[in-house]
């Protein structure tokens, strides 16, 4: 979970954390580029706005890389441009926060999906989730 | 200027109804015989014509005293006195009718020529009129009358008709010139009860009996020559000092009085036999006297006026030095907006009545946007008479003349035409008599009114006027200054809601931030619940955060709601370093979805102002989104914003402005806004924030400061607002 906001920060790792997975926090996109990945994550949830670098910006930053991973990107502020470049640029899903927690977990297993076709040849196309 | 002088038989301030002139004609009937028996007296038969004949100076009083439509009731009261007084004195009917008639005409002739010459009621104020005095009652009216008298004396009496005419031209004229002066003059102060002062009296007393003295020793038998060795035998010049110490102290009047005594003296003397001139026979020497007293009356009744018209230029210029005084007062009581309030009008207001000697001043302002606050006024006294309340539909017929711009002037109640009855009937009411009305501004009026009949002098009503303009254009002001605010609020409420929704984004990040955390933690809280082991203590962790979550949730929409409020806040004491904080808070998350850095330099000490909290948040908001604004284009790095705060801080009572310095990093202003950043025409349609820049100079400018902008030493621009120092404003 890559977000700014300490609240958010806690929520989604309990959520996350009730629903059976491993849960890392990082602060800004900065720091989940600068900390070591072991054990590698298989799916960032990441904010799209954030001081510095954007969640966006991450994704594109990754994209390609041997980090390169599924990403849900959630916002609060959700509008369509920023849904529709975050989703063109290959987000696995996109929430808008408030978000219903039935939804995360959704995108998340979409997400887990996605990773274990990663490594195959088919990739589901991405989709947008309303929270 | 509509001026509404008193009804017909109106004089001066007084109201001649008709027991008025039963009382004028016994007062004329009482003082022509009185003044008749003196003459009869004076009259030497066989001549008919008296060497001393007050009568004809009496009418002519009378006459300059009363209304021209009101002559008949003098000569009609001064008929049967002449008739029984001159008959009893063995004159023939005929000759009795004929010489009324020709004292009716002298008296005729000297009021009504001065009449014509003096435009007016007759006033010795002047060397001019006193001249015309002169010229017309003293010489004209007695030498024209005599010719028709002399003629009827010669005709029926047989008399040499140059000897009567000659004697009586003398008479008169030494009577018109000594007793009409003293006679108008004494009734017009007994009719304004502006009786001398106690030392005046006793000073004239002093006067008349050194006068009655020496004119004894001149003219009777008291002869100086008999115990004053080398006095003339006729020291007619010991009367120069004294009657030259009365046309000082006492003006036209005094001199005129002196002259009438020292006349009757020299008469009276020569009805006993003395004759101050030996060399002549005694009806002779009785003229050389009247000549000598005629000859020297005129030059001192001229100095006389003389001295009176420099003493009236002198209080003139007084009475002006003091009205521009007042002028200034009043002005100065509107210079300064703080002081400003209801309380300044009622003081100049009672200032007015009081240097006017108004009983009642009220201030109608007209159609005003605080209606409570139309009428105000001022009360002589506490039981006075009540203006207020009534509007000006108590007095239609007024009002309607100052709704066509006129002002109306009021001598008496009854001097109202027909149509002003219901006037009359609220004058009557209100115990007003004279009112002196001047239009206002926007159908308003200032009001003079006094309980008695005033005539209004010219003088009075210009500075009505005058002041009127004064106190209606400071009323204009405040009105203007009243809509300007409003439309200021009005702006800068746009403002706000503009500003709002351009946060909104922001805002609606704040708040979903921390519903995202209580959604987050409640769900996850309800897996637990649904779980099979029960966490307490992480539980117990998730409700203190979703109580934090609530909290921010509700700081966000209380910011929102201060933001947007309508209601004007009263001026408090304001910490420039909170307002800054405050708006840095609110801006924090457009601060990250633009990636911009806004730092802060705050001092250590509170810098207050006096102001609205609200209002300066919203300008130094504007101030500082347009500097993200203006950085928003540049690298990301190079988002730079520095807000800080200035002050004197060891001396926090220094007479320095306090100022908050917003400084970005963008390309500065472009060239042609730089002499108008803040102005909300000339940038409005360039660049989104004008409006928001003009509403923030608008609000800084209200709180008595200013917004100046320059060049910034790395490029780009610096803002600084002004604000005086909370010390300044309190003092």
């Amino acid at each position: 979970v890559i977000d700014d906001d300490v609240s958010v920060q806690r929520a989604l790792r309990r959520l996350l954390q009730c629903a059976g997975y491993d849960v890392l926090i990082c602060s800004s996109a900065i720091e989940f580029l600068s900390m070591p990945h072991s054990p590698r994550p298989v799916c960032a949830i990441v904010d799209v706005r954030m001081p510095g670098m954007t969640g966006i910006e991450l994704q594109a930053a990754l994209s390609g890389t041997r980090l390169d991973l599924p990403m849900i990107m959630i916002s609060g502020h959700a509008d369509g441009a920023t849904m529709a470049r975050a989703l063109s640029a290959g987000a696995t899903a996109f929430l808008s926060k408030p978000f219903e927690d039935q939804a995360l977990l959704d995108a998340v297993e979409l997400a887990l999906q996605r990773h274990r076709q990663m490594h195959t040849a088919s990739v589901p196309a991405p989709v947008a989730i309303k929270g | 200027v509509q001026r509404l002088v008193a009804p017909p038989a109106t004089v001066g301030r007084r109201v001649f109804t008709n027991q008025n002139l039963l009382a004028v004609a016994i007062a004329v009937a009482a003082a022509y015989y009185v003044s008749a028996q003196v003459g009869l007296f004076l009259t030497f038969p066989p001549a008919t014509t008296s060497v001393l004949w007050p009568p004809n100076a009496i009418l002519t009083s009378a006459l300059l005293l009363v209304p021209m439509r009101h002559w008949w009731v003098c000569f009609a009261a001064a008929f049967p006195v002449h008739v029984v007084l001159e008959v009893g004195a063995g004159f023939s009917p005929p000759l009795v009718a004929l010489l009324f008639l020709t004292n009716c005409s002298e008296a005729a002739i000297a009021a009504g020529g001065l009449r014509v010459v003096g435009r007016g009621p007759i006033r010795f104020d002047s060397f001019g009129r006193v001249a015309a005095f002169i010229g017309i009652a003293g010489f004209v009216a007695p030498i024209v009358s005599s010719f028709f008298d002399a003629a009827v004396v010669s005709a029926l009496r047989h008399e040499p008709y140059w000897d009567v005419w000659r004697a009586r031209v003398f008479a008169n004229t030494l009577t018109e010139i000594s007793v009409v002066p003293a006679v108008v003059l004494g009734v017009r102060a007994l009719s304004q009860r502006s009786l001398p002062s106690p030392r005046a009296l006793l000073e004239g007393a002093i006067l008349g009996v050194a006068v009655g003295f020496v004119a004894a020793g001149v003219f009777g038998n008291l002869r100086f020559a008999d115990f004053m060795p080398g006095i003339p035998r006729t020291p007619t010049v010991l009367l120069l000092p004294l009657l030259f110490w009365g046309s000082v102290r006492f003006g036209v009047g005094g001199v005129s009085a002196m002259l009438l005594l020292a006349a009757l003296v020299a008469s009276v003397s020569a009805a006993h036999g003395f004759r101050p001139f030996d060399i002549l026979p005694p009806l002779e020497s009785l003229m050389a006297v009247q000549l000598y007293l005629t000859v020297m009356s005129v030059p001192l009744m001229c100095l006389a006026g003389l001295i009176e018209e420099r003493r009236q230029a002198a209080a003139e210029l007084s009475a002006r030095l003091r009205f521009e005084g007042l002028l200034a007062q009043i002005s100065a009581s509107f210079v300064c907006p703080k002081r400003r309030s209801l309380s300044v009008y009622d003081e100049c207001l009672s200032r007015i009545g009081q240097f006017l000697q108004a009983d009642a001043v009220c201030m109608d302002t007209g159609r005003t946007q605080r209606d409570h606050e139309r009428f105000r006024q001022w009360r002589r006294t506490d039981n006075g008479p009540r203006l207020l309340g009534r509007g000006p539909l108590y007095f239609p017929w007024i009002q309607s003349r100052i709704d066509e711009g006129q002002t109306v002037t009021c001598e008496s109640r009854d001097g109202l035409p027909e149509q002003a009855n219901a006037d009359r009937a609220a004058l009557a009411v209100l115990d007003l008599q004279a009112a002196v009305v001047v239009p206002f501004a926007k159908g308003g009026s200032l009001v003079l009114a006094s309980h008695a009949p005033r005539a209004w002098r010219e003088i009075e009503v210009d500075q009505v006027r005058l002041l009127a303009e004064v106190l209606s254009n400071a009323w204009l002001r405040e009105e203007t200054e009243f809509e300007l605010q409003r439309a200021r609020h009005g702006l800068a409420q746009v403002a706000r809601l503009v500003s709002m929704g351009e946060l909104m984004s922001s805002l609606a990040h704040e708040i979903n931030q921390p519903l995202t955390g209580i959604l987050s933690n409640a769900q996850a809280a309800g897996r637990m619940l649904d779980g099979a082991a029960l966490r307490t203590t992480e539980l117990r962790a998730i409700v203190g955060d979703i109580i934090e979550d609530n909290r921010r949730a509700s700081d966000v929409i209380n910011r929102m709601r201060e933001m947007t409020a309508r209601t004007a806040t009263p001026p408090e004491m304001v910490d420039l370093n909170a307002v800054v904080r405050d708006v840095a808070v609110l801006v924090s998350s457009e601060t990250i979805i633009r990636n911009v850095s806004v730092t802060l330099r705050l001092t250590s000490q509170p810098v207050c102002v006096v102001g609205a909290r609200v209002e300066l948040q919203q300008a130094l908001l504007n101030v500082l989104s347009n500097a993200m604004d203006a950085v928003s284009d540049r690298d990301v790095d190079m988002r730079l914003v520095h807000v800080s705060v200035e002050a004197d801080e060891r001396d926090p009572a220094s007479n320095e402005d306090v100022r908050v310095i917003v400084r970005d990093s963008g390309c500065g202003w472009k060239p042609p806004s730089v002499p108008r950043p803040f102005d909300a025409l000339a940038d409005l349609g360039a660049d989104d924030h004008g409006l928001a820049l003009a509403v923030a100079r608008a609000i800084i400018e209200n709180h008595g400061g200013m917004i100046t902008t320059e060049p910034d030493a790395t490029g780009g621009a610096m803002v600084t607002i002004s604000l005086p120092h909370a010390m300044r404003s309190a003092a």
